[in-house]
């Protein structure tokens, strides 16, 4: 399955990459923004998409928006805080499939991913 | 002319003083009424090799007068003064008005020390004064301690002085002022306004003309009534000791030479009793880093470094933060926390007195972990009412809207934000966790012997020690956390010398999580304050 992490930070993305590879997960890309992250779709083609909220250039909100416009199926999965929890319902609204609140655990990670593959009905 | 010329001078006589300072002209009965004038006392003088501008013309008018009235008389008069030098006053220093006032108190203090003493009516007890309630000798020091950057006085130059004239109209020259070269030495700084300030904190001394700050005060003898409690910024020594209920408190080290009796100290850095200390279950030592003591006997301490006793720790409250290196003394009675093992020469007495030895306690960090690991089941319980509410939530509403489908999801990251503090929470304590097992340690040596009714804690573990165990031996954990004592080189069960009871008085050893927990910040509050 093919993954894209979005995170500005190159930590959270490098912890994100282990955890998944620990999931047997390697088919990996990465993008520091949501600018970046559109600019790869189109070769890298993403079945799932990990969305930091808090980004430079493009954020995470804005980036779900504009990715819905064209595509309304591959599963997006919110990587967010309890700061801004405030803008949840519209993350909702923009089309984002789940969430996992920083911080977390690879369980936790995996069972997100698990679940919203499931509900998006994507086979893995 | 000529005639009348020789003739004045028979009748007139110039006397000098010794410092040719003054001249007094005389002037001898004149019945032949040789005309005297002011002219001619004047020519008289100059030719005495007297310098004019000596010359007091109002007198030699009156003395002309006088003469010339009363010619069968005799008159005298000073004629002539010269000029005395005005000599240069040395280089002083004038105190600031803070310092004046304090240095009035102390001397103040001092005199009613003296009388104090003298009369037998020094204070018995903490809340006495003197007998007038105007000297409090516990707080009111009588030592000159600054602050750094204190302002201390000003200088008041040296003047050079002015050169005086003798009736000669010679010169007689002054005494210029003296500079002070050692007036103030490096622990004093002058500013170009020629104020003197505080270089360093400490003692300042003012003998002579020499004005020091020394960062150590050096207390003669005892610390008692003569020195009242001691707050010092840097390192006090006590010559003596230190009587009941006096303090001294210092910034650096505290080096007591004698007897400490029921009193407190508290140092930032180490304190050094070459005697001991008899606190009699009052006596406090608080210390930044390391305590060596002879003895210690009823005293409560705090020691954030390590603890080295010659001799005896008699019914002493005690926690260590470091180790406790004391091979040689004799722990009996009391309650001895020690964080980082160590060394003890025996524990317990002959008489079974009970001594409990707390090892490998770090009390400030369990303390945390027992408060995180009671929220957790909170969390739990949190979670899982959430997580129940959900469930029945959306069994019931069979088929969302699309309204209720994003409040259902939001519900959803609300159990996720009450999930991520529980991974929070235990992140928080497996690094206090790792705190502890970084920075507490569980072995005890201990030299010749283990007497009964000694017990010992170590994580997780109470021993309690019902009979003598005589020899050298080592109280220690294994890798399974469990205690062991080793004995020439042979490690054994705890329980071969002791009944042992699991308890978690100091907490078991919280094992590293396996699990990496994620996240981007560390800055929870458990964290933080570890």
């Amino acid at each position: 399955m093919r993954i894209l992490l979005i995170d500005d930070s190159k930590t959270m993305r490098n912890i994100q990459k282990s955890v998944l590879k620990q999931l047997g997960y390697t088919d990996l890309e990465e993008a520091c923004d949501g600018q970046d992250a559109l600019s790869k779709i189109g070769a890298f083609k993403p079945e799932l998409c990990l969305v930091d909220w808090n980004m430079p250039t493009m954020d995470g909100l804005t980036f779900v928006k504009t990715f819905r416009q064209t595509d309304k199926t591959t599963p997006l999965i919110m990587v967010t805080t309890e700061a801004e929890k405030s803008r949840v319902i519209e993350a909702i609204k923009a089309g984002v499939n789940n969430y996992v609140v920083k911080p977390f655990t690879p369980d936790l990670l995996s069972e997100r991913i698990a679940e919203t593959l499931a509900k998006c009905g994507v086979n893995t | 002319m000529s005639n009348a010329n020789c003739d004045i001078d028979d009748l007139l006589k110039l006397s000098i003083d010794k410092q040719k300072l003054n001249a007094v002209l005389r002037i001898e009965p004149n019945p032949s009424n040789i005309p005297i004038t002011q002219d001619a006392l004047c020519a008289y003088l100059e030719g005495s090799d007297i310098h004019a501008q000596c010359i007091l013309n109002k007198e030699i008018d009156q003395l002309a007068e006088l003469a010339m009235a009363e010619p069968h008389h005799a008159h005298e008069m000073i004629v002539v003064k010269g000029k005395p030098p005005v000599e240069g006053i040395n280089a002083g220093f004038e105190f600031s008005d803070e310092l004046k006032a304090r240095i009035e108190n102390i001397a103040k203090r001092e005199e009613a020390y003296r009388k104090a003493e003298q009369e037998n009516t020094l204070p018995t007890d903490a809340d006495n004064e003197d007998n007038e309630k105007t000297i409090d000798f516990y707080n009111e020091s009588p030592f000159l301690i600054v602050s750094k950057g204190d302002l201390i006085g000003s200088i008041v130059e040296a003047s050079p002085g002015e050169d005086g004239i003798n009736v000669h109209g010679q010169a007689i020259p002054t005494k210029p002022g003296k500079d002070l070269p050692d007036l103030i030495d490096s622990s004093l700084k002058l500013d170009d306004q020629g104020n003197v300030h505080a270089r360093i904190a400490g003692h300042l001394t003012h003998a002579g003309m020499r004005i020091r700050i020394s960062p150590t005060l050096e207390v003669g003898s005892y610390v008692d009534f003569s020195t009242g409690n001691i707050d010092f910024p840097s390192e006090v020594i006590v010559n003596e000791g230190v009587r009941d209920r006096f303090c001294v408190k210092a910034g650096e080290n505290i080096e007591i030479r004698k007897l400490v009796e029921a009193s407190a100290l508290d140092s930032s850095q180490d304190i050094i009793l070459h005697n001991g200390m008899a606190g009699r279950d009052t006596g406090t030592i608080r210390t930044g880093r390391d305590l060596k003591a002879g003895y210690l006997e009823g005293v409560e301490a705090s020691i954030a470094g390590r603890c080295e006793v010659q001799k005896e720790i008699t019914n002493c409250k005690i926690m260590i933060a470091g180790t406790l290196e004391s091979p040689n003394a004799a722990l009996r009675g009391g309650e001895t926390c020690i964080s980082k093992g160590g060394t003890i020469g025996s524990i317990g007495s002959v008489q079974g007195v009970k001594t409990d030895v707390i090892v490998g306690w770090i009390p400030e960090i369990e303390k945390k972990i027992r408060l995180a690991q009671d929220l957790r089941p909170k969390i739990e319980a949190a979670i899982a009412k959430q997580t129940q509410e959900f469930e029945t939530l959306k069994k019931s509403l069979g088929k969302p809207s699309r309204e209720q489908e994003t409040e259902i999801e939001f519900m959803k990251f609300e159990i996720g934000i009450i999930e991520s503090k529980l991974v929070d929470l235990d992140s928080a304590i497996d690094r206090l966790g790792q705190i502890i097992r970084e920075h507490a340690a569980h072995k005890l040596n201990v030299k010749s012997m283990i007497f009964a009714k000694t017990i010992i804690w170590l994580p997780g573990f109470k021993i309690t020690f019902e009979n003598d165990v005589k020899g050298e031996l080592s109280l220690d954990l294994n890798k399974s956390g469990k205690p062991i004592v080793t004995r020439n080189g042979n490690s054994e069960p705890m329980n071969t010398i002791a009944r042992v009871i699991a308890d978690d008085r100091v907490l078991p050893i919280v094992p590293p999580k396996q699990d990496e927990f994620i996240s981007d910040d560390s800055n929870d509050e458990f964290t933080q304050a570890a």
